[in-house]
């Protein structure tokens, strides 16, 4: 299947632009395969990606850089019962998730 | 989504901030695009999902008014996803899609324009985005 997100980058200007990614420790809610989570990981600290869906977390598994592998961790979770302790994270990302 | 709201307010540190990034229905646009001409088809029918944008509006809206995050900022853009062609675009709104449809006259119409146009030409949806960043706050008066 031939499919483009977003070529011409406008969500991730806008997303460098308002989110303040630089350095801080991430939680992405909703991550699917990791289409969003490429396009910012490498400026953040530390990032976690969660999803419901297994299949798409195994492939956000499976694709992912070798040069973010330190950095970054795909977990299944619920957004409604989050597995981390309170104030973990700088910043919240809710991809496509509301 | 309030539970899921008062979650992120949970693990986000003091003064940590939260970004919504979602798709707006009503106006996601059609188009088949050729050698840099647009030509818009029509509208995805996005009538299913109303519903759940306008919950998803009232539970932000509501943890702001009650002062567990305050709205810094809110933006709305273009995001466009691209197909080679209409089987694979009817596939992938088949995989993903909950309630929105492709319209069958829009889509027969963008089917006779793609045949009569030349190589390299491409179907999209382009959607209003929302992205808006909010910061945790503590309300005065405590109702989670």
């Amino acid at each position: 299947m031939s499919i483009e997100h977003d070529p011409e980058e406008i969500e991730t200007k806008y997303l460098h632009d308002i989110a303040p990614v630089t350095k801080t420790r991430v939680l992405e809610i909703g991550c699917g395969e990791g289409r969003l989570t490429w396009r910012y990981a490498a400026s953040a600290g530390s990032t976690i990606g969660t999803d419901l869906n297994p299949t798409r977390l195994s492939t956000a598994q499976r694709e992912y850089p070798p040069t973010l592998r330190s950095s970054l961790l795909f977990s299944q979770a619920k957004a409604e019962t989050l597995p981390f302790p309170t104030k973990t994270f700088d910043l919240v990302i809710l991809a496509w998730s509301l | 989504m309030g539970h899921a709201l008062k979650e992120i307010w949970r693990v986000l540190v003091p003064e940590g901030h939260l970004i919504d990034l979602r798709p707006l229905v009503g106006n996601s646009l059609i188009e088949v695009v050729s050698k840099g001409q647009v030509h818009y088809i029509g509208l995805v029918d996005e009538t299913g999902d109303r519903p759940d944008t306008i919950a998803a509006n009232a539970a932000v809206n509501q943890v702001v008014r009650e002062g567990w995050f305050t709205r810094e900022r809110k933006e709305v853009f273009k995001f466009a996803i691209y197909w080679d062609n209409i089987a694979e675009m009817k596939a992938y709104a088949k995989e993903k899609w909950t309630y929105s449809r492709l319209p069958e006259e829009v889509m027969a119409e963008a089917q006779q324009l793609m045949a009569n146009s030349e190589a390299g030409v491409k179907i999209r949806v382009r959607y209003d985005m929302l992205i808006a960043r909010y910061q945790k706050h503590f309300p005065t008066k405590k109702r989670f």
